[in-house]
Parts: C-alpha cells; structure tokens; sequence
C-alpha cells in the first residue's frame, strides 16, 4: 500500500473538508429531561442510601443495645415529666374537694 | 429483617417504659382520689400532720359533716323561697325581704360555723401549719362558696 502522500493535496482535502452537525429536534429538552431525571434520582437515594446505612448500624450488638437503651431512658424521662404534671393537677383536685367538703355554700353551688 | 426487629423491639421498650414509669408514679395519687376521704389524706399530707393530729382532725370532721350539711340544706332552702318571691314578685315586698334575711342569715350562720371550724382544725396543727392552712381558708371565708377553682387561683398568686 502506498504511504506516499502528497502533502499539499492532503492539506487542500482537509482545508476543504467541512463538517455540518444536523442537531436534533428536541436535543435541549431532552438534555434538561436527563438532568431532572438524575436529579430526582440522587434525591431520592437519601431514603434508601439511610435505610441502609441504619440497617448496617443496627446489625452490630453495640448500637442496638444503644438504641435500646435511648428508648428505655426517653420513656421513663417522658414519663417522669408527664407524672409530675398529672400528679400536680391531681393534687389541686384533691384540695378543691377538700375546701369544697367543709364550705356549705360551696355545695349549695 | 434484623435491623428491623430490633428497631421494633426499641420501639417496645421506649413505649413499654413509659407505661409502666407513668402508671407507677401516678398510682398513689390517683388511689387517693378515688378512695372516699382522699381529701383527708390530702390535708395530711399538705400540712404534714402527725398520726395523733390527724386522727384528731378526722374526728373534728367527721363530727361537722352533718352540721355542714344541715346548713347546706337549709341555706338551699332560704334560697329556694328567695328565687321564687324574686320571681313571682314585681316590687320588694315585706314576704321578699324576710326571705332576704332569712338568706342572710342561713349564710351568715354557715359562715360562723365555717370559722369555728377552721380555727379549731389550725389549732390541732403545728403552728407553721395552722397559720397556712388559716391563710388557704382565708379567700373562702371572705368570699364563701368561692368555686373551686378560683380559690386555687387566687391562693396561686
């Protein structure tokens, strides 16, 4: 095969060699369609990618007994707050029958 | 599956906690409402009376019940006539005013008694408490049949 070329013919060729690009109909709107898809998709990995993550987390003997042991503590402190306040509305009760026990009038009403 | 029987099993315990925490710190409060004379338990409690005061008190008031409820009944009685000449009446007639009176007088008995049996009970306390029991009495006295809740509002303040 021949190798020889002829360099100016070669260079005419290239200088005359022209490229027109036909663009597609619809090439924009499908660009910024594969750039909302893939936006959708890297939101809505969070859900999936956490669920994981928590599931990996939870296998280990360690963080389970710590997630127990948060739960265990948040009852008895939720508990703690919310006896104080019914105790405290019991005892106004209590106090209000006490009054009203010995006042006649109170009971007229 | 693991992770997810775990989490159900911390759910249980957080929940399962309260329940029990809650239920165990409010049982003796709640008992002494529901029991017949919790408001005497109450007033030995609040004022901190010794088992010989208490006793003493439970007598005291055991024995004014009855004169309470007499005058309750007859203070609802005098108020009944009143509320009936009050409105079977057009002008203040001499039947109106003795029912007036008689109302007053129903109220200002109650009231006396009422008294006598404050500073009977403040005696039988130590003096710190009798004074805080005389001062817890004290709005309803002055202005008696107080409803409840804004004697417990006005001794809030």
């Amino acid at each position: 095969m021949s190798t020889d070329f002829n360099d100016d013919e070669l260079s005419q060729k290239l200088r005359a060699w022209r490229v027109e690009p036909q663009i597609p109909t619809g090439f924009q709107r499908d660009v910024w369609q594969r750039i909302a898809v893939r936006q959708t998709a890297r939101a809505e990995a969070f859900w999936p990618s956490l669920t994981q993550w928590f599931s990996l987390r939870l296998a280990r003997p360690q963080y389970a007994v710590a997630l127990c042991a948060v739960m265990l503590m948040s009852g008895i402190g939720l508990a703690r707050v919310q006896a104080q306040q019914a105790n405290a509305q019991t005892w106004r009760m209590l106090e209000s029958r006490y009054t009203t026990s010995v006042d006649p009038l109170a009971m007229t009403r | 599956m693991k992770a997810f029987v775990i989490l159900v099993i911390a759910v249980l315990l957080g929940v399962g906690s309260y329940v029990l925490c809650f239920r165990s710190a409010t049982a003796p409060m709640n008992a002494m409402l529901t029991q017949p004379a919790g408001e005497l338990e109450w007033l030995r409690r609040e004022f901190r009376l010794t088992d010989a005061q208490f006793e003493r008190i439970k007598t005291m008031h055991r024995d004014y019940s009855p004169k309470c409820d007499a005058m309750c009944e007859k203070i609802a009685q005098t108020n009944g006539r009143l509320e009936a000449l009050i409105g079977s009446e057009k002008a203040v007639t001499p039947a109106l005013r003795a029912a007036v009176h008689d109302s007053a007088v129903a109220q200002e008995e109650c009231r006396q008694s009422l008294l006598a049996h404050v500073y009977a009970v403040s005696a039988e306390m130590s003096p710190e408490q009798g004074a805080r029991y005389v001062a817890m009495m004290k709005p309803r006295l002055i202005e008696q049949g107080l409803h409840a809740d804004a004697l417990i509002a006005k001794t809030a303040r």
